[in-house]
């Protein structure tokens, strides 16, 4: 490869493995100074197409390259982001690095730099998903939107479908590069005249695996059935959740560095839902019935996800959960090794994989005298981040359930719940399946559980 | 007016950064001290780039000394800023600005001559009032502290507003409250005005300056033969507040000071007297905390007595590296052992202690043996998990590699457990109990005969004064 080949010519839509490598081996020229010189590349490129009321109103085409240029001198690291692949953008991003560098006190090299764990690659790259370009891409909405057309309802999409190459370019050891494609697909189609809406989706790496016109049929079923809605009081009900809604609730568990053991036992007051007292984690104590079981691997074949994340730390197979006992948490190399004498990081990425049983959505309607189904969850505001505890509504679809069958359509409730409670209410769970959750990927079970909180009824749609 | 004063200045208003109270008073002047915070942070360092920018390019740059183009006070103020941070540099070449030591040393010849001349066109009335702040600075900077007076008296006659008084008034002591006695005066001048407008609010501003060490700063260029005058002047700003206030306030970190300076002199009586000052004017505070703190001062000074002049015996540990096999410390050169911490990174207050390590070997060299103990934590620097033998060997290589200290090496281990959640724990290593047992210290000083002349922390630049001092007297007296 030269110069030419990459910073002249119009590129592929991502950047390959060569062409990261060889802008870190560009970039090094720049450097000045010696010590070592880092990049962490994100190439990314994400099409995509949406429609409403049954029109296709946009469709997008977006590449982006986000290049992290990291010198580290005598252990004085600077880092500087740029986004634009050109020579000039890589000197000038080296250089300013290198002035950072001054300004940062000099130490041994960091203990996150010095390892690489070996990994072995998911299959996360297809070309079915790669392929699908803008006018497959308008076809494909085109026959997707017509059922609800057809029905004489509104039918609003999203299609998209990406390829990322994520790469890590360091000056020793291994320089890992992985890519990987990502689709999905959801819709949401409303009857304008009689409240009812239906909403279904799904996202997966490889977009054969999406069946666009079953998830359009679920939408629809959904949208008609749940006309004519009628108000019920608010209260604490019997629920059988959907496993769309017993993610939109227990993804929360898993999420936004929840799961950092760091937070949950070395702080000075107990943080987060796992942190039991002053010092120590709940890690060995039954937090959720002992049915469930939380898994987390990029090589499920599933639920997989890229192998290692953006600072080159490797995803391990763990539980989480086990039985309902809190197996681990989540924790960088520089944790493993200060705090718990291993020498590896634990990191999450939000995804998981939960047990199910042999339940079905049916056994679970007909075992509950009364009680409400429930297509999803929106959650609005986390009340409570010790307990979980959240409000939000439901939405596109919810049934009541009396006498062991689904009776009608009722309005939008507002709940107030916590995973934590509901997990500890089971009744039933039933066969776990991919849910929609984009760039985390998760796999739920349908679950009935009971005394769900709802407290107040709402106008939402 | 003390070299560092712009840099007190900027770290005294960040401090007020966090303090929601009184914002309206000093908001100006935080937005000041930003852009100044700014100018030290990122221009200071660049000293390459500011030795070859010496031509005339018609802007403030270094070298820059045509005055006859500094026609606003804000120049002068940022001609003597940069000019003191250069001469910082010149002065201490190996230390980050973040990094250095907050110390009192006469302000530079290059930083006085600059101003004066910058000063020289330049009065009260030329000037547009949005510099007069810059023009108070410049002329503190030159200890012109009665000049300074007149560009806020003149503000405050302009005033239009409550605010308005407010903000110079609050300004104004925030810029007084200073290390001489005549600023601390007009400090609290001005802090009374401002309490006649809004009740307690030159309390607040007394109060944040304080917590930043304004007071103690003061009481250091004092010294211990007129102890009980010169602590009752420095809780003269305590007496300006009303009791709660006084709660807030540690007033026995004043005198925590003071026997920190006696004890830099080896002075155990005059660090006695300070005590019996303290228990005497303490009485009338209410702090709860005020006995405990005399009490634990008690047992330090105490243990400071038995232990100055007594013979030390050699330490022991788990590993001994680079010590030729002599366990430290030992007799025939002056000793100096002190605790350290290998895994801090570049924490500013390791940092700070290595640097003065360095300086102390810079200044003696063969003359001082230095030992450095450490304690197993079961990593290292750089490293992954590693036995107690090869984080020792890390731990060496770490100070005497990284750090280029010439110095022997005790490592001791530390006592683990696993606990049921799988962390694993260490309790203290017996070394460390036997610093405690010496008062919570982590350094020790020994003459070549073997025997303790000093005990005390060496955490910092300002903690080597104690040492230079003490080994100084040994060399004069063997």
């Amino acid at each position: 490869m030269t110069q030419d080949d990459l910073f002249n010519k119009p590129a592929d839509r991502f950047l390959s493995k060569e062409e990261c490598a060889f802008i870190a081996s560009e970039a090094r020229k720049f450097a000045n100074g010696g010590g070592i010189t880092a990049l962490r590349i994100e190439s990314k490129w994400m099409g995509n197409i949406r429609w409403a009321r049954n029109n296709i109103i946009s469709s997008g085409d977006v590449r982006s390259n986000v290049l992290r240029v990291g010198r580290g001198i005598n252990g004085a690291a600077a880092n500087v982001t740029i986004n634009e692949v050109s020579l000039r953008a890589l000197e000038r991003a080296v250089h300013r690095a290198e002035r950072l560098t001054n300004l940062r006190p000099e130490a041994p090299a960091d203990i996150m730099d010095s390892y690489m764990a070996p990994y072995e690659e998911p299959k996360i790259w297809f070309d079915s998903t790669y392929v699908l370009l803008a006018e497959a891409r308008a076809d494909l909405a085109h026959d997707l939107m017509q059922p609800a057309a057809k029905a004489g309802v509104l039918s609003a999409g999203y299609i998209q479908v990406s390829g990322t190459g994520l790469s890590r370019q360091r000056e020793v050891g291994a320089s890992p590069y992985t890519r990987f494609t990502e689709a999905q697909f959801s819709v949401t189609v409303r009857d304008p005249k009689n409240y009812g809406s239906g909403w279904a989706g799904i996202d997966w790496n490889d977009w054969n695996r999406i069946d666009g016109k079953q998830i359009v049929e679920t939408a629809l079923d959904k949208c008609l059935r749940s006309r004519n809605p009628v108000a019920i009081e608010p209260g604490r009900y019997m629920v059988v959740l959907e496993p769309q809604a017993t993610h939109d609730l227990v993804s929360g568990m898993f999420g936004g560095g929840i799961l950092e053991r760091k937070i949950a036992e070395d702080t000075q007051v107990p943080s987060g839902p796992y942190a039991l007292r002053r010092g120590y984690s709940k890690i060995g104590l039954r937090i959720v019935d002992p049915r469930i079981t939380i898994r987390f691997n990029p090589l499920d074949p599933n639920c997989s996800f890229p192998p290692f994340d953006q600072f080159g730390e490797v995803y391990r197979e763990t539980k989480w959960i086990e039985n309902g006992i809190l197996k681990e948490l989540a924790y960088n190399r520089r944790y493993g090794v200060e705090k718990l004498g291993r020498d590896y990081a634990l990191p999450s990425q939000g995804s998981y994989s939960m047990s199910g049983g042999d339940s079905t959505i049916e056994t679970m309607i007909s075992n509950t005298e009364r009680g409400l189904l429930v297509t999803r969850l929106m959650i609005e505001r986390v009340i409570s981040s010790q307990q979980l505890l959240a409000t939000g509504v439901t939405r596109d679809g919810l049934w009541l359930i009396e006498k062991g069958k689904v009776s009608q359509a009722v309005k939008n409730l507002r709940f107030t719940e916590s995973p934590l409670f509901v997990l500890n209410n089971l009744l039933e769970m039933g066969k776990p399946e991919r849910v929609f959750s984009p760039g985390t990927p998760a796999v739920a079970p349908p679950i009935r559980a009971q005394d769900f909180s709802f407290t107040a009824t709402v106008d939402a749609i | 007016m003390q070299f560092n004063t712009m840099s007190k200045l900027i770290i005294n208003s960040i401090g007020n950064l966090t303090d929601s109270f009184f914002s309206q008073a000093v908001g100006l002047f935080k937005s000041l001290s930003i852009g100044a915070l700014f100018l030290v942070s990122f221009v200071l360092p660049l000293r390459a780039q500011v030795l070859s920018s010496s031509a005339d390019t018609g802007r403030m740059a270094w070298g820059h000394k045509d005055f006859s183009r500094y026609d606003r006070p804000s120049m002068c103020d940022r001609a003597a800023m940069l000019t003191g941070g250069y001469e910082t540099r010149k002065y201490d070449p190996d230390t980050i600005l973040q990094i250095r030591e907050d110390v009192d040393t006469p302000l530079p010849e290059e930083v006085v001559e600059v101003v004066k001349n910058c000063l020289s066109t330049l009065s009260t009335d030329s000037i547009d009032p949005r510099q007069t702040w810059s023009l108070v600075r410049a002329m503190l900077a030159i200890n012109e502290d009665e000049r300074s007076r007149k560009p806020i008296d003149k503000l405050l006659v302009n005033g239009k507003t409550r605010a308005d008084t407010m903000h110079v008034l609050g300004k104004a002591m925030t810029l007084y409250l200073e290390v001489t006695p005549t600023r601390l005066d007009l400090a609290l001048y001005y802090a009374r005005l401002l309490d006649s407008l809004v009740t307690g609010a030159g309390v607040q501003v007394v109060r944040f300056n304080i917590r930043n060490n304004i007071a103690n700063h003061w009481m250091r260029k004092y010294v211990v033969d007129s102890v009980k005058k010169y602590a009752s002047e420095a809780i003269k700003i305590y007496r300006y507040m009303d009791p709660t206030e006084q709660d807030m306030v540690p007033i026995h970190s004043l005198f925590g000071n003071l026997i920190n300076i006696a004890n830099e002199r080896g002075d155990v009586a005059a660090q006695e007297a300070i005590l019996d000052t303290a228990r005497e004017l303490m009485s009338e505070w209410r702090q709860d905390d005020g006995r405990s703190w005399l009490d634990r001062t008690t047992r330090s000074v105490d243990i400071r007595r038995s232990m100055y002049g007594r013979k030390t015996q050699p330490l022991q540990g788990a590993f001994w590296l680079n010590n030729q096999g002599v366990p430290r410390p030992t007799t025939g050169k002056i000793s100096l052992v002190v605790m350290v911490n290998h895994n801090c990174g570049t924490a500013i207050r390791c940092v700070s202690q290595f640097i003065a390590l360095k300086r102390l070997q810079a200044i003696y060299g063969d003359k001082l043996d230095l030992t450095l103990i450490s304690v197993t934590q079961g990593y290292a620097p750089a490293s992954g998990v590693l036995t107690p033998r090869e984080e020792a060997e890390a731990i060496a290589k770490y100070f005497t590699g990284f750090h280029k200290l010439s110095a022997a090496i005790l490592v001791d281990e530390a006592p683990v457990y696993t606990i049921e959640d799988g962390r694993v724990l260490r309790d203290l290593a017996p070394i460390v109990h036997t610093f405690n047992e010496l008062g919570s210290v982590n350094a020790i000083l020994t003459d070549s005969e073997g025997r303790i002349r000093w005990l005390g922390n060496l955490r910092s630049e300002n903690d080597r004064k104690p040492l230079v001092l003490t080994i100084n007297r040994i060399l004069e007296e063997e």
